[in-house]
């Protein structure tokens, strides 16, 4: 008798411990999967866009410049894109964050649509960039449209929301 | 007790594949699944670049008239005044692989750019023309420049479409106009006979062009009996025109340097039997040209088994060269080093190398050419034994190439050599040694081409050749402040050979453009008219009419913006024919003088025409009549 109690609570113990473990993993998997399949995506969108830039000297030293996010796959998805100033850097393109001194070019010469402290992340979930930024959001395929003055170097980001994360797909230098 | 407690390592079996399924499905589905959707997405991805470049290729921006003519794309984009054409020079034989759809249209404003339509039209025929092409056009309003992006994402910049208009049109033209006050005649024309004695002693035309230039007494330039001779240090930038002949002195004598090219055919009038000299030229020089070695046919076939022809040798002591002979001779090459390629009629083709300096002779057979590049001396010997039974070998051999040397010889003993279209040239010629052409020994008995180039002093040049041979010689004045232009035409009157100098005018023209366009020409043609009235001197009876006729090409770098006036000077020399409209009773003989002016020549009537040329041809002229005589008063009939 008391070896009978003693194995079905034995049983029992290890069903519960077994159905902990379980939760936890289907807990911590669950947030884990989330956010990797946001990055996939965001992956993927990045490995398919194609950023179309078309600059021109505009009067009073001024260059004005074409920008398209094009990426048939995606069109009419909902993007953001950030146009900040940097200064002459030795880093990689990809790897040119906004900077305090930066400024942040308006696109389309309007107001920014999300002017707020973010967390941007690249396509491999890392985090790319933590702090102010100035974001409009507009969709895929659509031409947007930048001023800069004689000298001055941009970097545009194309940014996408998944799962309520900002991941930087595409990044494109311009030049004044 | 044993059979109860078997059931719990089942149990903690089924526990441990729960946990594995729970941890292996979400971590399989991360690692396959997404990566899956990445790759089909850069696959597509590749698929619509590709097929965006091709779109590229199939549109060509057009921002002028001369691309819009040579436009050979599927699509043209044109943005002319307010509206974008879609030029489609195919339609409708040829569809484009990749559809052109117009997406958006942007224009560019001070402010930047603006979208200006999105159309989103895809271009499959034409609504109007533009330029002789069908073409599709949408309306947009005025830019500075637009661009366009397409279905397939990519962005055409278009700018503005002009018309260019060529550099000459029909209608570019000039006004040409002469300033009277600065027209003057500084020498008039004057005939020269070349006559000294008798009818039966006429001297050959370089004998009466000497004297001429010698009585031009020319300060640092002078022209002798036989030859031109400059005195002093200074160098002539000269042309000569013409032949050499003599048929007592030589052509190239003594030691003379010529910073200069000579081109012309060298050719013999002598017996073949009797013709042999030595042409040598030092002193950094080539040669170019074909030379052809003939042999006498009279020792053709000699009974002594050998076939004697022309053996010239070229001495090269330092340089390379690289001729090519055709025929038969026997190449006796001393410290050779090259190559030497023998073609044989058959085609077969044998390369023989020398990589060190080498001493051998070669045959080579008539019916094979020798290609003959490198360093050393090299003989041709065409003195070449083959048997009696043999006769049909014909040795003619022609050199043909470029011989570069310090020294260079060619010499032959006994036939001849003639040149065609022989060109020497070099930063410095100096021609050291002889051409015989006394009596019938010569090897070069005249020459007929160009010496263009910088004379240095005491070069002998023998001008003119028989009586009747036109001879030009033009020294530049600019390289000299003391020299003249010197142009001289022989003049061919049956019986009076002479020269006729040339009228010497100082003239100033006006040049107008009144076109839009630049006007640039590159040289003039002066053509000048003369009429005249001859009264023959003491010894003469009776007066002749006549007409001196006669043109130049001056060059001069004119650049005339539009709707501007250039005023040029120019003193320029005219070489004149003279025609008379009755033959001059001019037949009694000058025994006193050997030269000399034959007659005095009154001109009635000139006329000057100044024709402006461009690099594209002809653009303009304008004649102008010059008044000797004062005009006659005629007074109007009032009707």
């Amino acid at each position: 008798m008391n070896d009978v109690v003693s194995s079905f609570i034995l049983i029992i113990a290890t069903i519960i411990i077994g159905l902990v473990v379980l939760g936890y993993f289907f807990g911590y998997f669950g947030i884990q999967s989330a956010n990797a399949i946001a990055a996939k995506e965001a992956s993927s969108i990045a490995s398919s866009l194609q950023i179309k830039e078309l600059a021109v000297q505009n009067v009073g030293n001024k260059t004005s410049i074409i920008i398209l996010p094009y990426d048939p796959q995606y069109s009419s998805r909902i993007i953001y894109i950030a146009v900040f100033t940097f200064n002459k850097s030795n880093l990689s393109p990809q790897a040119i964050t906004p900077s305090p001194s930066s400024n942040w070019i308006p696109v389309n010469s309007s107001n920014p649509t999300i002017s707020t402290s973010l967390t941007i992340y690249s396509p491999s979930n890392d985090i790319l960039y933590q702090g102010p930024i100035k974001m409009y959001q507009t969709y895929m395929n659509t031409p947007q449209f930048i001023n800069l003055n004689k000298g001055e170097k941009a970097m545009v980001w194309i940014i996408v929301n998944e799962n309520n994360n900002y991941y930087r797909v595409g990044y494109l230098e311009v030049f004044g | 007790m044993k059979s109860r407690k078997a059931l719990s390592p089942v149990l903690a079996m089924v526990l441990v594949l729960i946990i594995l399924v729970a941890v292996l499905i979400p971590f399989t589905y991360l690692m396959f699944s997404i990566p899956t959707a990445q790759s089909n997405a850069q696959n597509q991805a590749a698929v619509a670049r590709a097929n965006a470049d091709q779109q590229m290729q199939e549109i060509s921006v057009i921002e002028n008239n001369y691309q819009l003519n040579t436009i050979s794309s599927y699509y043209g984009l044109l943005y002319s005044p307010s509206y974008l054409y879609v030029i489609l020079p195919q339609y409708p034989k040829q569809q484009a692989p990749i559809p052109l759809v117009i997406r958006s249209i942007f224009g560019l404003t001070p402010n930047g750019w603006t979208v200006v339509a999105n159309p989103n039209i895809e271009i499959t025929k034409n609504n109007t023309v533009f330029g002789g092409f069908p073409a599709y056009a949408i309306q947009v309003g005025n830019y500075q420049q637009i661009a366009v992006s397409t279905n397939l994402g990519n962005l055409i910049l278009v700018p503005k479409y002009t018309i260019i208009t060529p550099p000459v049109l029909g209608n570019v033209t000039a006004v040409i106009s002469l300033n009277y006050e600065n027209f003057k005649v500084l020498a008039n024309p004057t005939f020269l006979r070349a006559y000294n004695g008798s009818l039966l002693n006429l001297k050959p035309i370089p004998y009466t062009f000497d004297y001429l230039v010698n009585k031009l007494r020319l300060t640092s330039f002078t022209l002798y009996q036989y030859e031109i001779i400059t005195n002093g240090t200074a160098t002539i930038d000269m042309f000569y025109d013409g032949p050499i002949y003599s048929n007592t002195s030589l052509v190239l004598q003594g030691t003379k340097t010529a910073n200069a090219s000579i081109s012309g055919a060298f050719t013999t009038f002598a017996p073949p039997w009797l013709r042999n000299g030595t042409f040598i030229i030092v002193n950094d020089a080539s040669i170019q040209g074909n030379i052809t070695l003939e042999q006498y046919w009279g020792v053709e076939k000699t009974l002594l088994g050998q076939v004697v022809v022309p053996a010239p040798s070229i001495a090269i002591t330092s340089g390379s060269f690289s001729i090519t002979i055709y025929g038969g001779a026997v190449l006796s090459l001393s410290n050779f080093v090259g190559n030497i390629t023998l073609t044989y009629s058959n085609g077969t083709v044998k390369n023989k190398e020398y990589k060190t300096p080498t001493s051998t002779s070669l045959v080579i057979f008539s019916n094979t050419t020798a290609y003959i590049a490198g360093k050393g001396s090299i003989t041709i010997n065409t003195a070449y034994s083959v048997p009696v039974s043999l006769p049909t070998y014909y040795f003619n051999p022609t050199i043909v190439g470029t011989i570069k040397a310090s020294k260079i010889s060619i010499n032959s003993n006994s036939g001849y050599i003639t040149t065609n279209n022989v060109k020497i040239s070099g930063s410095k010629i100096t021609i050291d040694g002889y051409v015989d052409l006394s009596g019938y020994h010569d090897l070069f008995s005249s020459f007929f081409g160009n010496i263009y180039g910088k004379l240095s002093p005491n070069i002998k040049l023998t001008p003119g050749s028989g009586l009747f041979t036109s001879a030009i010689i033009s020294v530049n004045p600019s390289t000299s402040s003391n020299l003249q232009n010197i142009i001289a035409l022989p003049l061919s009157l049956a019986l009076f050979p002479g020269i006729l100098t040339p009228i010497k005018l100082q003239l100033s023209l006006a040049i107008s453009n009144p076109s839009n366009s630049t006007l640039v020409s590159d040289y003039l043609v002066i053509l000048f008219t003369e009429e005249f009235v001859t009264s023959l001197s003491a010894s003469y009876s009776g007066q002749t009419a006549g007409e001196a006729v006669g043109f130049v090409k001056v060059p001069y770098n004119l650049v005339i913006p539009p709707a501007s006036t250039k005023v040029i000077s120019l003193t320029v020399e005219i070489p004149l024919e003279i025609h008379f409209f009755s033959q001059p009773q001019a037949y009694n003989s000058e025994s006193t003088t050997s030269h000399g002016p034959l007659y005095n020549l009154n001109p009635t009537y000139e006329e000057i025409t100044i024709e402006l040329h461009t690099p594209n041809g002809f653009i303009s002229s304008g004649t102008f009549v010059i008044p000797v005589l004062p005009p006659i008063t005629s007074y109007g009939i009032n009707s």
